[in-house]
């Protein structure tokens, strides 16, 4: 072998939960007989690609249902060889495989989610299933194959051991048919007593029942160690059950049903004990036999050739959102001619090449020019006119997306992802120049608001039903000026009346009237710290020129339109429904949403050069020997001699300015004691009250 | 008596309005912006929501209403136009034209009960229905077909498949087995998916998009008159559609794709004029067959076809025009 294995798994192995003990335990054993092996993390795009380039056997242990991953899991089927040893049901929307009970109601054998795990099961060389509970339930949706082996999770952990002090123990999480059949054992059983450990929950307890906190992995084995029996009973197909296989091999007593994967395969603590001894090596002799065999020959990228993605009767946060997805075409290695709404094109057209306005356009010649026409319409009718026949084509409608919990842009890769193109999901973005970025500075310098927390609140939207009230925006803006922000009024050519009214109920508000140059009103946002919008085309420009964005949603998802800044959050009332949930939305509520994102802009860098940065209130040093432990949110701890902290702290005592203190000391170190909540930008104090 | 002419929104409602004009211009009314945007060089057009373009008739007098639709009320449009005469213009074998024995809303609509006139295709639809206002008149879309020479088209080496939607739909248990065998052939598969489908069954959209972006001898059609496409593709692959029966016009080969959704015999009529394959049959050899020997069952088409319809000689809308002028001017003034 000389390539080595690359075991990838969505999260990475240092989270130590059960997911990633699979993924560590498989390292280990492929370490301890020396073969070269190394974890990567799904959502590295460029540790994947290395993972596909160099590795004799890419290995899938876990991946989860989230759309954006769909596409990096595609891009696993061009390894040379690959195999997947599932921890879970990825492939299942809630992950969970509760068929009859999942709100989906068995509409997903159709989803992309399907489609893709089904084509990379296709494509596997080999597929390891930890019980035959978890290849029944995982088969129906994708498929038999002849190269699936069944072997025991690797890294099943051995219990500690401790003096019994509890009789019967259990953990659930949210399942009511887990919570259902548990209460129905300690009812049948009323002279044993159940400790479950789970989220509080409303409704009667047995009395032989105790509900206590939930415990995290590690504590949890703790507990089962120090329990006399271990109740399992769940509602869905448990893959394996990693604390009944535990339990099972300390000798304890077991309560299981047939859907926990050990418990229909081997209770006996012996047999248990030798099968787990030898899964690692299982796991590796497979991997080892794989990787001698002959490369498959079918492990090959689709080409897209030449792409028109012709967007037309949508609004400015499509056109930007779909920036992303013409992004990702062109990684993909599509030559793609994006066409955009006329008034949409000034902004975008230096973002992509080939960014054309769909006005200017000769639709029949580009047709003809293109091997594939991609046309976004918000709905299905809205459609350019005209037969369809000799075209390779299709409608994208913005309004039938399959599911309604995943960004927009990222569903339409998930449909190339299950057509076996792997693209890659891009973040959408909108490159303004130096010179535009230092024109909206100047802007807000000019009305001298170039030193505090300036937000930007956009109280518009194309469409009036996504309008939360003037009266409601009036109320946040005095709540946040109270918590020291700085508020400044962004209106579009057609908001003025909007505007004027919403200034006039708080007073002394600045007012930006943005003319029709979007890149004007990119600027000004972009100079923003934090920018407030209702649903709109200004809040997806918000958080493409990369200033972190609160959305206020009523009658769309914040979910599939929400804005995408890393730092972006929607917030929407949760008690009302589409039509009345705007109005639901009170200006707490929002503040709220506020506060929680401002908290996270403060710890993250690069802050604006003049913003002044302060010592924590809650800072703490606590010396222990030669060793300094100072804790904020996080603890920063010093050992030896010199202690590069106090310095920082020191300086911070004067607020000097964020371009002053990075000049002076390093950057990194700055930006660590940020990030841990030691240092703060004088502006959250007050933000956070 | 003037003429206005109602399209649903939706493809299938325009081609008998297509044929009507050719025998008489009137204006088009229609919910639909796309269906406006086809028929605008032919007459004049407008699109409005339903009861605005009841207003709209009104304001020009239309007293003879043309409809493709069982979804308007006619008596709708006679509250608004009291004096209106409402014909129905049937639009193809899904026509909700059987009898009110069977209750089941998709073969039966009880608005049949209330048109002025129902301006019948086949023996069948005459038989089933129970508006005695009634008379056969023969298949508008086949006056297309004569007229356009649509039938006498060299085919393009392209294989048709416009699958009904919803249970009856082939697509969920055959498209795999489809693009695999249309592949092997060296054929374009052509799909035109039902225009309910877009509404009702995104994933099945969805899923037919994926083949297209994966299979590059897939296209998604779309066309406002599905003989068109017909006329350029050399066999069709069929089911329970209404285009099953339209492509009896053309005398080509086609293929039925049976599955457990088609649960009902009379749902399977048409399946005596070509061969029958069954989900796990071989696909790629029975259509390679029928595409080696085209005209083998050439008599059970055209017998088939001639026993459906009545008077197959292109002139199905001048007799629907006049129909209705005799029955506006011996009955209704």
């Amino acid at each position: 072998m000389t390539g080595g294995i690359a075991v990838v798994g969505a999260v990475p192995p240092e989270a130590e939960v059960n997911a990633s003990r699979a993924q560590t335990a498989l390292l280990e054993a492929l370490d301890a007989r020396g073969i070269p092996a190394w974890p990567v993390v799904l959502a590295d795009d460029q540790a994947v690609a290395h993972a596909i380039e160099h590795a004799d056997v890419v290995v899938l242990i876990d991946s989860r249902p989230v759309h954006a991953e769909l596409a990096r899991v595609t891009r696993l089927a061009t390894a040379r060889r690959l195999a997947l040893i599932p921890s879970g049901y990825a492939f299942c929307e809630i992950a969970m495989r509760t068929c009859d009970r999942c709100p989906l109601a068995k509409s997903c054998p159709s989803s992309d989610r399907v489609a893709v795990h089904r084509a990379l099961a296709a494509r596997a060389d080999l597929i390891v299933y930890a019980s035959d509970v978890q290849r029944t339930a995982s088969e129906q949706f994708l498929g038999v194959r002849s190269v699936t082996k069944i072997i025991p999770p690797p890294g099943i952990p051995t219990l500690p051991s401790a003096p019994i002090s509890t009789d019967a123990i259990a953990f659930v999480g949210g399942d009511p048919m887990e919570w259902q059949a548990l209460f129905a054992w300690a009812t049948a059983n009323p002279q044993r007593s159940l400790v479950i450990h789970a989220p509080l929950r409303d409704g009667a307890t047995p009395a032989n029942v105790q509900i206590a906190p939930p415990l995290n992995s590690r504590t949890q084995l703790q507990a089962i160690a120090a329990a006399r029996t271990l109740v399992i009973l769940p509602g869905h197909p448990l893959p394996y059950g990693i604390a009944a296989a535990a339990a099972y091999r300390a000798g304890k007593e077991v309560i299981a049903n047939e859907r926990v994967g050990v418990a229909a395969h081997a209770t006996d603590a012996a047999v248990l004990d030798r099968e787990l001894a030898a899964a690692a090596n299982a796991h590796v002799d497979a991997l080892v036999a794989l990787a001698a065999q002959p490369v498959s020959s079918h492990a090959r990228p689709l080409e897209l050739g030449s792409v028109l993605l012709y967007v037309h009767h949508i609004g400015l946060g499509d056109s930007i959102n779909f920036l992303a997805v013409a992004s990702s075409l062109t990684d993909a290695g599509a030559h793609v001619t994006f066409a955009v709404p006329a008034g949409h094109h000034p902004l975008l057209a230096d973002q992509l090449a080939s960014v054309v306005s769909a006005q200017d356009l000769d639709l029949a010649t580009a047709r003809r020019a293109h091997d594939l026409i991609i046309e976004v319409t918000i709905q299905p009718s809205d459609a350019f006119a005209g037969d369809i026949v000799e075209d390779r084509w299709i409608q994208l409608a913005l309004e039938r997306q399959p599911s309604a919990m995943s960004p927009m842009h990222e569903q339409f890769l998930a449909l190339f992802a299950r057509a076996g193109h792997a693209l890659v999901p891009r973040r959408p973005t909108i490159e303004l120049t130096p010179a535009e970025l230092a024109a909206g500075r100047d802007v807000l310098a000019g009305i001298a608001l170039d030193r505090e927390l300036v937000v930007a609140i956009h109280p518009g939207a194309g469409n009036p039903n996504k309008w939360w009230a003037p009266a409601r925006f009036a109320e946040l803006i005095a709540k946040l000026r109270g918590r020291g922000a700085r508020i400044v009024l962004v209106g579009g050519a057609n908001e003025t009346t909007l505007v004027d009214e919403i200034a006039a109920l708080v007073g002394g508000v600045d007012v930006i009237r943005c003319g029709t140059s979007l890149r004007d009103v990119g600027s000004v946002l972009a100079a923003a710290t934090i920018v407030v919008s209702n649903d709109s085309g200004l809040m997806h420009l918000a958080s493409a020129v990369g200033t972190p964005t609160l959305g206020i949603f009523g009658p769309t998802s914040e979910r599939l339109w929400g804005p995408t800044h890393p730092y972006a959050m929607g917030v929407r009332s949760r008690s009302a429904d589409p039509a009345t949930a705007l109005a639901a939305l009170t200006a707490d509520e929002v503040e709220r949403a506020f506060i929680s994102l401002a908290g996270k802009v403060a710890a993250e860098p690069p802050l604006s050069p003049s913003s002044r940065i302060a010592v924590s209130p809650r800072l703490q040093r606590i010396a222990n020997g030669d060793t300094v432990e100072w804790r904020g949110r996080a603890v920063v701890a010093v050992s030896g001699g010199d202690d590069p902290v106090a310095p920082v702290v020191e300086a911070c005592r004067a607020e000097p300015t964020w371009s002053s203190l990075v000049e002076s000391i390093d950057r990194d170190l700055v930006t660590a004691l940020l990030a841990a909540e030691l240092i703060v930008p004088v502006w959250s104090l007050r933000v956070s009250g | 008596m003037n003429v206005g002419y109602l399209i649903e929104d939706g493809y299938q409602h325009a081609f008998p309005v297509r044929a009507l004009l050719r025998v008489r211009k009137a204006p088009v009314f229609t919910t639909g912006a796309q269906i406006a945007a086809r028929f605008r060089d032919q007459t004049d057009v407008i699109v409005a929501p339903f009861p605005k373009l009841v207003e709209l008739m009104k304001a020009r007098a239309i007293d003879v209403v043309f409809t493709t639709s069982q979804n308007f009320d006619p008596d709708a449009i006679r509250k608004t136009i009291p004096t209106a005469r409402v014909v129905h213009i049937g639009h193809g074998e899904s026509d909700k034209t059987h009898g009110p024995s069977n209750e089941r809303r998709f073969v039966y609509d009880q608005n049949n009960r209330r048109f002025d006139l129902m301006l019948i295709a086949s023996h069948e639809h005459d038989r089933l229905s129970v508006n005695p206002n009634r008379e056969l008149v023969g298949y508008l879309r086949h006056d297309l077909v004569v007229a356009n020479g649509l039938h006498e088209r060299i085919p393009d080496p392209w294989i048709l498949w416009a699958p009904a939607y919803g249970q009856h739909s082939a697509i969920e248990p055959w498209l795999d087995a489809v693009v695999d065998a249309t592949a092997r052939l060296e054929r374009r598969l052509v799909i035109h998916l039902h225009p309910f489908s877009a509404r009702l069954e995104p994933h099945v959209v969805r899923r037919v998009q994926a083949v297209v972006l994966a299979s590059p001898h897939v296209r998604l059609a779309r066309v406002l008159d599905l003989a068109e496409l017909m006329a350029r593709c050399e066999l069709m692959l069929g089911d329970v559609s209404s285009a099953s029966w339209d492509w009896l016009m053309f005398d080509r080969p086609i293929v039925f794709l049976d599955h457990p959704g088609l649960d009902k015999p009379e749902e399977k009529r048409v399946f005596s004029v070509g061969p029958v394959v069954s989900p796990g049959d071989d696909v790629t050899a029975v259509l390679a067959a029928e595409l080696a020997a085209p005209t083998t069952r050439s008599s059970d088409r055209t017998t088939a076809l001639a026993d459906r319809y009545f008077s197959l000689d292109g002139h199905a809308a001048r007799r629907a025009i006049e129909a209705t002028e005799r029955w506006w001017s011996e009955r209704w003034q």
